[in-house]
């Protein structure tokens, strides 16, 4: 029982989990992470026989991903998830889960004005391609290149725009916790509305904040004159399946300002906690529940990466990703689920064309409704994001809707070995920061990098991609 | 028996890697040589994970139970003068206000398995509260943790109260994460940095030997 049992009102979820995680069960985090939760994936792979076939890229068996769907569930209600304040766990009934997934948002629209766009729980193989929201998502941007870079991705046809974080402000570091760090999130979110205004599109939906590490300062980013109500608010969960009172104070928050909320995970991690790629797969369903159960989001998003190789776009990632899409659409649920993009190539690189149009094809296919990125580089070098990228993945996934799963499969087949051994050795080229590769007056790509990706485009051709 | 200590490892089975152990002494083995069979072990784990074949969890078992291992066979080894089962101490943990602690997880582990006498801080660690625990353990060597680019500024805070405490002389400084760069680690004076856990536990090597 909590203070809240008997009658509450849905804005106080955060409260109410405060309440259980203090009559949770306790477990130290170590057996929790080391023990605990991998014994129980190993158990549900088996159980629901979820195998990662030589011959499949994305999942092709659609039985499989239904399995999985049901792996994911059993998961959150046997296990529930993990609260590092008070190191116990808390478990959620059948009833709640149900019944947030049954009334989760399927259809919500971002922007405002001539900037609006409709963002949809897409069907597997739906000939809708999905809504590209570019930016450095998060990875770290100077002061002087944050407007200009985000220009560059707004004037590109994206449907929204992920921020980065800022180093500085006014010249002084960031640091967490501070007067400045407040400073740098309304800076952040002033800027990035000066950008999309420099682009034309001052109604362009923004995501944000990234430039603090608290809750008080992600919050501080929407003001009048920064993010607007519309705008959504971020909510991360940590690896995995496990929260903090930070997260709970965000959310609590954010319920009473009533501002869409996109839920997410910086993971499934495959290698970590999270194992191999079924067992990732499988935690990832869970942790998608565990966001619609317990933050009623405008939507859920993974950055489904790989411990081996710091990218989103490995082979075992690729299949993960596709899976745990795949367990919703077959199993008939439409909450909206977006994915993060992260290439291990940076700007202006073979690679990273060759990665974004896997990533691209293969989340595509898989129903995924919003793909935030790319952001190449591994998200870790500075500056290294620009339009290009975001027209890249546009491209493709403007020619990968409607692909059917095994034709998407066979085509993935071809062009995941281009980069796959480079990917594996950690050896791909970082690229060049943004400042290299446009004219930064202009906003606008050198004629190297146009020249480079139309070349590529010619590539996939010869691979039976054609990306107009 | 040695063999089945190494299974132990490998199963991280950290009871039965110290009943192994302890049997393997009953048997008459050598102590070094139940302690090469833990590292043996331990290496071949470690080999795994650097290919991706194994993943976190079985390594971070794999070290709890090869300290198991080491535990039992620990006071044999001294009382044989054989020589210190610990190449080192380290206090490991992330950065104040930062919350993200997986790569350091996985640094600490490599370095547990590579002999380091390892004191883990966790996450959101203040910059007096590794300096207190470095001296209460006489540690070698502090190594930080740091994902997100605003809490890099109070990893400089570390090495300044290293220097307060008079411990810098004796304490190498190591950061490593996302965020860090070589240039960056030599700006404010660190002994060292490395990309992956891995190259740390080399760089620790290195910097200890």
């Amino acid at each position: 029982m909590t203070p809240l049992d008997g009658g509450m009102d849905r804005r106080d979820l955060a409260a109410d989990l405060y309440f259980r995680s203090r009559e949770g069960q306790k477990l130290s985090e170590r057996d929790y992470d080391a023990k605990v939760l991998p014994r129980k994936l190993k158990e549900l792979v088996a159980k629901y026989d979820i195998r990662m076939r030589e011959d499949e890229v994305i999942p092709l068996d659609l039985a499989m991903a239904r399995r999985a769907f049901e792996a994911g569930r059993e998961l959150l209600l046997d296990l529930g998830c993990y609260c590092i304040d008070t190191e116990s766990t808390m478990a959620f009934g059948a009833d709640e889960v149900d019944a947030a997934l049954a009334a989760a948002t399927t259809r919500h629209t971002y922007g405002i004005g001539e900037s609006a766009v409709e963002c949809v729980g897409r069907e597997l193989e739906d000939p809708r391609r999905p809504l590209i929201k570019g930016g450095p998502n998060g990875c770290p941007i100077t002061e002087q290149g944050f407007i200009p870079i985000m220009t560059s991705i707004a004037k590109e046809e994206v449907d929204g725009l992920h921020t980065g974080s800022l180093q500085s402000v006014l010249g002084v570091p960031v640091r967490a916790y501070t007067p400045i760090e407040v400073l740098a999130c309304k800076k952040e979110a002033i800027w990035a509305r000066e950008a999309v205004a420099a682009a034309g599109k001052p109604g362009l939906s923004i995501l944000g904040i990234m430039s603090g590490a608290s809750s008080e300062a992600q919050d501080a980013g929407h003001f009048e004159g920064g993010l607007r109500p519309e705008d959504p608010h971020l909510i991360v969960f940590l690896n995995e399946l496990k929260f903090d009172y930070d997260l709970l104070k965000k959310l609590l928050h954010d319920k009473y300002i009533g501002c869409p909320i996109d839920a997410n995970i910086g993971g499934p991690l495959h290698g970590g906690y999270a194992g191999g790629p079924e067992t990732a797969a499988v935690v990832g369903i869970a942790e998608a529940l565990l966001g619609i159960t317990v933050c009623d989001p405008g939507d859920w998003s993974w950055y489904p990466q790989s411990l081996f190789t710091g990218a989103t776009t490995s082979r075992e990632s690729l299949w993960m990703t596709g899976m745990m899409l795949a367990a919703f659409r077959a199993s008939g649920h439409l909450p909206i689920l977006d994915v993060y993009m992260g290439p291990q190539a940076g700007p202006m690189t073979e690679m990273i064309c060759w990665e974004t149009a896997a990533e691209g094809i293969a989340n595509t296919v898989c129903g995924a409704s919003s793909i935030y990125g790319p952001c190449g580089a591994r998200m870790i070098k500075t500056d290294h994001n620009t339009g290009m990228e975001s027209r890249m993945l546009i491209e493709v996934t403007r020619a990968a809707a409607g692909m059917s799963l095994a034709e998407a499969n066979d085509l993935l087949k071809r062009i995941v070995p281009k980069y796959d051994e480079a990917i594996k050795a950690q050896a791909a080229p970082v690229g060049v920061p943004f400042q290299e590769c446009y004219d930064v007056d202009a906003i606008e790509p050198f004629a190297e990098y146009v020249e480079l990706w139309e070349a590529q485009k010619a590539e996939l051709r010869t691979v039976g991609f054609d990306v107009g | 028996m040695l063999e089945q200590v190494k299974q132990a490892v490998i199963e991280g089975d950290d009871a039965a890697a110290a009943l192994g152990a302890q049997a393997a002494l009953d048997e008459g083995s050598d102590p070094a040589a139940v302690l090469d069979a833990l590292s043996e072990a331990i290496r071949d784990i470690g080999d795994r994970f650097q290919r991706g074949e194994a993943f976190l969890p079985e390594m971070m078992l794999a070290a709890d139970a090869m300290k198991a291992g080491v535990a039992v066979v620990q006071p044999a080894l001294a009382s044989a003068d054989a020589g210190q089962t610990t190449k080192g101490r380290v206090v490991i943990g992330t950065i104040q206000h930062d919350i993200h602690d997986i790569g350091k997880n996985i640094v600490a582990t490599f370095l547990e398995m590579s002999g380091y006498e390892v004191h883990d801080l966790g996450r959101d660690v203040s910059p007096k509260l590794f300096v207190e625990k470095a001296a209460e353990v006489g540690a070698d060597m502090v190594a930080v943790s740091v994902l997100l680019t605003s809490t890099m500024a109070a990893v400089p805070d570390v090495i300044e109260e290293l220097h307060g405490a008079g411990l810098r002389e004796r304490c190498r400084f190591i950061v490593g994460g996302a965020a860090v760069t070589q240039t960056w680690a030599d700006e404010i004076g660190a002994d060292g940095t490395a990309e992956d856990a891995a190259s740390a536990a080399i760089l620790c090597k290195e910097l200890l030997s």
